[in-house]
């Protein structure tokens, strides 16, 4: 029942700081509206169905995207004193862990509904069919579950403001833009296909893109190594963070 | 008489070689008890609420509750709300998470928020009040929902006269029905018609466990302010 508490409250908290908030769903879409569609018309030929290609690839940003926002949320609710207050009351951190997962998991299941909608309208013909699209979304939300677990491990160590803004600098687009999530990373220069060989987001988008019992077995197992982690994390985690 | 919260050779070490801030510290709070805790900065005080309370784990000793987790309330010294969340939300939160399912959420926070004239505040999120607005929100979240013990650092700091009325007015309600509170504050000679018992702290020992009474009388003459009687017991301690 505690989670379920909280989770109406981190819901509140969206809701009350909506503007802040929005550009969780307006990132998405002005990937797609605005990169993939310009990306659209030089890799058409090179990709099989650059709709699907391109959407696959923004359902793995979503589920990246959702561990720097769980390290934010966490690191949030240990500075001020949620995490403190939801664990002395008699919450455990795997219930205090459960509301964030719930409440990642209905924000990338909006995200993903309105992202989808958006590229049916870019896309048109070109666009997966709904049928493939319900299936990114389902692999999708179990590796969002991995990166939550991921972003939620992290937030538990973060202790200031500046380490939390640090982290999502140097892992938003950096990790987004080396990983074949818009434009295949093979014919790019060494460097590049170095990096993306070292992230796990570059084999959870060649994954998704080619589903199978490996894809599914993996997301599972991804997901529960994220928990996990986060678990042995949050439970040694300092109830408040250092910084005042 | 049946302890609600029992404490026994507390000891809390931050890095060896120093001082530690709370040395064997044994306490014990009955119900229907008010204990004022007093001590200089530094003392220990809030190193020996944040053991009680359960945010930091003693480096020796032991904290045995007799009351469960939900029906305590705190209140830390250092700021400790939601920013994003209204008052309302803030103090609900509190209510809801220490009674989980309760369906008089809405009429604790009413309640609360009556109580300590938080009414025209409800709809205000954290970040748009000021110090004291924000204090008496941490105090109503700590209170609400009628919790049989309540652990409050400082909570009059930053609060003027009328809002400490309002605290101390809350505080002597809830103690006729049978609550307890353990409180560290500076307003010694107003806190002193409030509370049952006196412990003094100085450099993390307890100097003295004493009647509220038996405490102000511990001077050449009777004073009614608590402080006067610390400075005092401490001037006499060896």
């Amino acid at each position: 029942m505690r989670p379920l508490v909280l989770t109406k409250y981190h819901f509140a908290s969206l809701w009350n700081w909506r503007t802040s908030y929005l550009g969780r769903f307006i990132e998405p879409v002005a990937y797609l509206l605005f990169l993939t569609a310009g990306l659209r018309s030089h890799l058409s030929e090179s990709t099989d169905g650059y709709g699907g290609f391109a959407l696959t690839g923004l359902t793995c940003l979503l589920a990246f995207r959702a561990s720097t926002s769980a390290m934010s949320d966490v690191a949030n609710d240990r500075k001020w004193g949620v995490f403190a207050i939801y664990t002395l009351q008699g919450g455990s951190a795997r219930g205090y862990l459960l509301s964030i997962v719930l409440y990642g998991g209905a924000v990338f299941l909006g995200q993903f509904v309105l992202l989808a909608g958006c590229a049916l309208l870019v896309f048109g013909a070109d666009a997966p069919s709904l049928s493939r699209m319900a299936v990114s979304g389902a692999f999708g939300l179990l590796l969002m579950i991995g990166w939550t677990g991921v972003g939620a491990a992290v937030g538990g160590k973060v202790q200031s403001y500046a380490t939390r803004d640090f982290l999502v600098t140097v892992t938003s687009l950096p990790v987004v833009f080396t990983a074949p999530l818009f434009y295949p990373i093979d014919g790019t220069s060494g460097f590049l296909r170095y990096l993306a060989s070292a992230k796990p987001l570059t084999y959870q988008v060649a994954a998704l893109r080619d589903v199978n019992a490996f894809t599914a077995s993996g997301s599972v197992l991804w997901a529960a190594a994220g928990i996990t982690l986060a678990l042995v994390l949050l439970k040694r985690a300092d109830r408040v963070s250092r910084e005042r | 008489m049946s302890w609600l919260i029992t404490a026994t050779g507390l000891t809390k070490e931050y890095r060896k070689g120093i001082a530690p801030a709370v040395a064997d510290v044994s306490l014990a709070i009955g119900p229907g008890e008010v204990i004022a805790v007093v001590g200089h900065n530094g003392a220990g005080k809030s190193t020996l609420f944040d053991l009680l309370g359960g945010l930091s784990r003693p480096t020796r000793g032991s904290v045995e509750l007799n009351v469960a987790r939900q029906d305590i309330g705190w209140c830390p010294q250092r700021e400790i709300v939601d920013w994003s969340l209204t008052v309302r939300q803030n103090i609900a939160l509190g209510v809801e998470l220490r009674k989980p399912g309760r369906r008089r959420t809405a009429g604790a926070v009413e309640e609360i928020a009556a109580s300590l004239g938080l009414e025209s505040l409800l709809a205000r999120t954290a970040e748009t009040l000021s110090g004291g607005e924000l204090r008496r929100t941490q105090i109503g979240r700590a209170m609400a929902g009628d919790p049989r013990l309540m652990i409050l650092d400082e909570p009059t700091t930053g609060l003027d006269p009328e809002g400490m009325s309002k605290v101390f007015g809350h505080l002597a309600a809830r103690r006729a029905d049978g609550a307890s509170a353990i409180i560290s504050t500076h307003e010694t000679s107003r806190f002193s018609k409030h509370c049952t018992r006196v412990i003094a702290l100085a450099e993390g020992q307890v100097l003295a466990d004493l009647p509220v009474e038996e405490f102000l009388l511990s001077g050449k003459a009777r004073t009614d302010d608590l402080w006067e009687a610390y400075m005092h017991i401490r001037q006499e301690s060896p």
